[in-house]
C-alpha cells in the first residue's frame, strides 16, 4: 500500500515538472537550440511515463523509473551546452535555471551559476531561479543568492533572492540549532517587507509573503518559546502542550499515509 | 520511522524526554486501530477532521509532513526540521537536550 503510494507521489511530482516545462514555441526551433531541446526533453519524458503506466512488472517499473529520474541530469550537459555556446541568448537564463535544479552541486552547477552571474543577472528569469535555490543546501547556492541579491537591480529578482536567501536560513536555523541564524532570517525578511513590498512574487506579493513568514519564525522560530497547545487526544482526551514543561519534548506533525 | 521513534521512547524511558505527536490522519476510528496495530506508545494531539488543514498545523505553519520541532525543557523551541533529519542527527538533538535538562535539574 505505501509502495503504491509513493509511485502515485512520484507520478504527481513528475506531472508538476513536467507541468512547469514551458511549452515550445510555435516558431520552427532551430537546430540544438534552446525550443528543440525542450521539445525533446518533453518528448522523452512524455513517452517513458507512457511506458511506465503500462508497465505491469514492477521490476521492469523500477527500471523505467530509473530512466525517468535520469532525464533531468541528462538534459543538464545539453542545457548547459546550449547557455555556453549563447551566453548573451535571454532563453539561456531559463536553460541555465533547469541545470541548476538538476545538478544541485559539482561542476556543472557551478559553471551554470557562474554563467548566470556574468550574462544573466538582470534577467528576470533569475527571480524562479532564486526559488529553486531556495531548497538547494549547498553553500554555493547561498553564495550565489548573495550574489544575486547584491549585483541585480531589478527588484523582482532582489526581492526573490532575498525570499529565498531568508528561508534557506530559517530551514538551517532548525536543523543548526542557531538562534542567530533564525535572528538573520528575520531581519533579511524585514527587509523585503520594508523595500519590496510590492513586487510581485510567483505565489503574491513579496510583501505579504515576507510578512506571514515573519510572522511565523517569530512565534515558531529557533529561540522562541514554543506557543501553548490545547487540543484532544486520539482518544478525547484533553491536555495541553505546557504540560509537559521540564522535559525535552519532541513534537511530531505526523499522519499514518 | 515508527521503528525508530519506538526505540527512541523506550531508550530515553525514565529521563526527561516525551514525544508528542500531532496526528493529521482525517478519521479518527481508523488512526486508533492503526496506532494500536501499529504499537504507537505515544500521545498525539489530534489535528481534526481536516486532517492537513487543521487547525494546531495551520496555526504553526506546517506545510510538510512529517515536520518535527524539539523544544528543550523550558519550552524553547531549539531544533526544528521539515521531513525527518535523519535518525542520527535526531538521537544527537534529543540527547544533548536531555543532557542539558539533566544537569540543570541536578543544578538546581
Amino acid at each position: 500500500m505505501i509502495r503504491k503510494r509513493r509511485d502515485l507521489m512520484f507520478l504527481a511530482l513528475l506531472a508538476a515538472a513536467v507541468a512547469g516545462v514551458r511549452e515550445p514555441r510555435a516558431v520552427s526551433a532551430q537546430e540544438g537550440g534552446f525550443d528543440a531541446i525542450m521539445k525533446e526533453y518533453s518528448k522523452e519524458n512524455q513517452d517513458l511515463m507512457a511506458k511506465y503506466r503500462a508497465e505491469k512488472d514492477p521490476q521492469a517499473q523500477a527500471k523505467i523509473r530509473q530512466e525517468i529520474l535520469g532525464l533531468s541530469p541528462k538534459y543538464a550537459t545539453r542545457f548547459l551546452e546550449f547557455a555556453r555556446a549563447n551566453p548573451k541568448d535571454p532563453q539561456a537564463a531559463t536553460a541555465l535555471g533547469r541545470v541548476l535544479s538538476a545538478a544541485r552541486g559539482g561542476p556543472q552547477f557551478d559553471e551554470a551559476i557562474e554563467l548566470l552571474v556574468a550574462n544573466h543577472i538582470e534577467s528576470p528569469e533569475i527571480a524562479t531561479v532564486c526559488q529553486i535555490l531556495a531548497n538547494n543546501r549547498d553553500p554555493k547556492a547561498e553564495a550565489a543568492l548573495v550574489t544575486i541579491s547584491e549585483k541585480s537591480t531589478n527588484p523582482a529578482v532582489k526581492g526573490q533572492a532575498l525570499m529565498s536567501i531568508a528561508g534557506r536560513l530559517n530551514d538551517a536555523a532548525g536543523r543548526e540549532g542557531s538562534i542567530e541564524m533564525a535572528q538573520k532570517a528575520i531581519a533579511m525578511l524585514e527587509r523585503v517587507v520594508n523595500e519590496f513590498a510590492d513586487v510581485a512574487g510567483a505565489r503574491g506579493k513579496l510583501g505579504d509573503l515576507a510578512k506571514a513568514d515573519l510572522e511565523n519564525v517569530k512565534k515558531f522560530g529557533v529561540g522562541q518559546t514554543a506557543p501553548e497547545i490545547e487540543g484532544e487526544d486520539i482518544d478525547g482526551v484533553a491536555f495541553k502542550l505546557s504540560d509537559y514543561r521540564g522535559k525535552v519534548v519532541m513534537l511530531d506533525f505526523w499522519g499514518h499515509w | 520511522m515508527y521503528p525508530h521513534e519506538r526505540s527512541l521512547v523506550q531508550r530515553l524511558a525514565g529521563k526527561p524526554f516525551v514525544l508528542i505527536g500531532v496526528n493529521s490522519d482525517k478519521d479518527r476510528e481508523k488512526i486508533k486501530k492503526d496506532i494500536a496495530s501499529e504499537n504507537i506508545t505515544w500521545r498525539s494531539f489530534w489535528n481534526g477532521e481536516k486532517g492537513t488543514q487543521g487547525p494546531i498545523s495551520a496555526e504553526w505553519g506546517v506545510r510538510g509532513w512529517p515536520t518535527m520541532y524539539v523544544l528543550d525543557a523550558q519550552g524553547r523551541i531549539r531544533y526544528k526540521s521539515v521531513g525527518s533529519p535523519g535518525n542520527e542527527t535526531l538521537d544527537k538533538w534529543i540527547e544533548g537536550l536531555v543532557e542539558e535538562a539533566e544537569k540543570g535539574a541536578a543544578g538546581n
